[in-house]
């Protein structure tokens, strides 16, 4: 059982990773074109994408684009995750699935909507846009999160917090904020990295400045450079500090628990 | 009392505010949109049903949504059935270093940018690939996982797709109490039966879950399609896109408007049917 066990799990290993381990690859090739078994080394690409105005005008455009998302989406989804553990007499599985429609419709759908949207508004091909999107997209998963998070905890705890003449803003942010603090914060970074990789209603709405998404894409279909590999690698380190910090987190907090 | 359960009312309602206006309308303009005849990039003329004539008329919107049910059917299948193989395969291991390694793998994947990983899947599926190869030297034929072939597509739809299963069915999985299969030892059950007669029923509607989103992921996608299934494998998003690529605005509305409904009955026939299974 375990051999078998072993064997499954490498293999599945090996389908997931093998794109970033044959990008990672491509990426110290000398070769500008994709040539396997790798010749020369060299770390050029790396030098090259580091040097690229676009590139890292791209990289900042989608970060603070993804900051403000992720902001905007954990308070709304806060918000109305506290209001749905606090709500009585309303069917709450209902409404936490109406929540969730955004977030499963195809993005292709709401993007061509929105832009048509933004276009009335005069919002289109715009910073602005991509956030709004992003953030009505995204913002149901923090809700779905955050409720989850807030109906496991002591209801005792805020009572008591009312009872000793806490105000309303304090009970909300220092109680049960501060009580799953941790879990915002990885919700945050989730909800930062979706942000970070999304394309398609990137592609919509982002205007002459284009988001990391768009921008890989467009250097992918016009003039292919491993630049593109070694962008990917740097992305890819990026998130798994990030994805290593939010482990870490939920780690300590179940630990805590 | 009732000034600290106003509070919450007035934070629900500033979200679902947000969502209405931005959800709802843009929807409602995409409605609108639908209705719109364009020509050369323009619209023209008044609101009429010609794009809707039009794309019920071919066959393109058929084939599509065919091509599109039956992708997302094989991809949610495959990768919930390879993603419950592996959590079961972890578990297997008494030492948690397994699972972690495997979750770690499976979160961290799942964010790394989808387009440069799709693209670099495109080369391991074409030719000149050592996948390719290998199959090849090995004499088994031709290569059933070419680029632009439905082999090759369901495999590129693989690495995305499975960590999202692994990750709700590892949640799932350890959320399963050790006893059960304490019990079923004592008992004398092998652990092929604790798996099959114990552990799986209780994971199902994990399962479920599990082989739904990755369903509405998969024919909702526009970058593995269309960088791995090329022209062949014809998706309801790919004939979105294709209109767009021509300025057909209102094709692409009225193809999307008929696909949104396909999906909200979708969803209705799902939601029906697991309140039917919950009532029985």
């Amino acid at each position: 059982m375990k051999r078998t066990g072993l064997f499954i799990i490498l293999t599945i290993l090996v389908i997931i990773l093998s794109p970033i381990i044959f990008m990672a690859l491509f990426s110290v090739s000398e070769n500008r074109f994709i040539v396997f078994p790798v010749q020369e080394y060299s770390i050029k690409w790396y030098i090259s994408v580091i040097n690229n105005p676009v590139v890292l005008n791209s990289l900042g455009y989608t970060i603070i684009i993804g900051l403000i998302v992720s902001g905007l989406s954990v308070c709304l989804g806060f918000m109305s995750a506290y209001w749905l553990n606090n709500a009585k007499g309303i069917n709450k599985q209902l409404f936490l699935a109406l929540f969730t429609i955004p977030a499963i419709v195809p993005f292709i759908l709401y993007g061509l909507g929105f832009l048509e949207f933004a276009r009335n508004l005069g919002i289109a091909r715009s910073g602005f846009a991509v956030v709004i999107a992003h953030t009505v997209t995204f913002s149901p998963l923090a809700t779905v999160y955050l409720f989850h998070q807030i109906s496991r905890l002591n209801e005792d705890i805020e009572f008591s917090a009312r009872e000793l003449g806490a105000p309303n803003y304090r009970v909300i942010i220092e109680i049960v904020g501060g009580q799953i603090a941790k879990n915002i914060f990885v919700c945050a970074i989730v909800i930062f990295a979706l942000s970070w990789d999304e394309y398609i209603i990137s592609w919509f709405v982002s205007g002459f400045q284009k988001t990391y998404a768009v921008q890989v894409r467009n250097m992918l279909e016009s003039t292919f450079s491993p630049e593109v590999f070694a962008l990917g690698s740097l992305i890819g380190f990026f998130i798994l500090l990030l994805v290593s910090i939010a482990f870490g987190f939920s780690r300590k907090e179940l630990t805590l628990r | 009392m009732n000034g600290q359960s106003a509070v919450p009312k007035i934070m629900g309602s500033i979200h679902i505010l947000w969502q209405s206006v931005l959800f709802g309308i843009p929807l409602l303009f995409l409605v609108i949109l639908s209705f719109k005849r364009y020509e050369m990039g323009l619209p023209v003329g008044e609101p009429t049903l010609y794009n809707y004539q039009r794309l019920f008329e071919g066959h393109l919107l058929y084939i599509s949504l065919s091509n599109t049910i039956i992708l997302g059917i094989a991809v949610s299948i495959i990768s919930t059935l390879l993603a419950l193989l592996a959590v079961i395969g972890a578990w297997s291991f008494k030492r948690p270093v397994i699972r972690n390694i495997l979750l770690f793998a499976c979160a961290m994947v799942f964010f790394i940018g989808l387009v440069p990983r799709s693209f670099i899947f495109q080369y391991l599926l074409s030719e000149q690939a050592p996948l390719s190869k290998c199959w090849d030297f090995l004499g088994l034929g031709i290569f059933p996982f070419q680029l632009y072939t439905w082999g090759g597509l369901v495999l590129g739809y693989l690495p995305v797709f499975v960590p999202l299963s692994i990750i709700i069915l590892f949640i799932a999985r350890k959320e399963i109490s050790q006893e059960f299969e304490h019990v079923a030892k004592e008992l004398g059950a092998s652990k092929i039966k604790i798996q099959y007669d114990i552990i799986i029923p209780l994971l199902k509607p994990s399962i479920s879950i599990s082989m739904i989103l990755v369903f509405l992921l998969t024919i909702a996608d526009v970058v593995v399609i269309d960088l791995i299934g090329g022209a062949k494998v014809y998706s309801v998003s790919s004939l979105i896109l294709d209109f767009i690529k021509i300025d057909d605005w209102g094709m692409a509305a009225s193809a999307s408007f008929v696909f949104l409904l396909f999906i909200l009955v979708f969803l209705y026939l799902i939601s029906f049917a697991f309140q039917k299974k919950i009532s029985l």
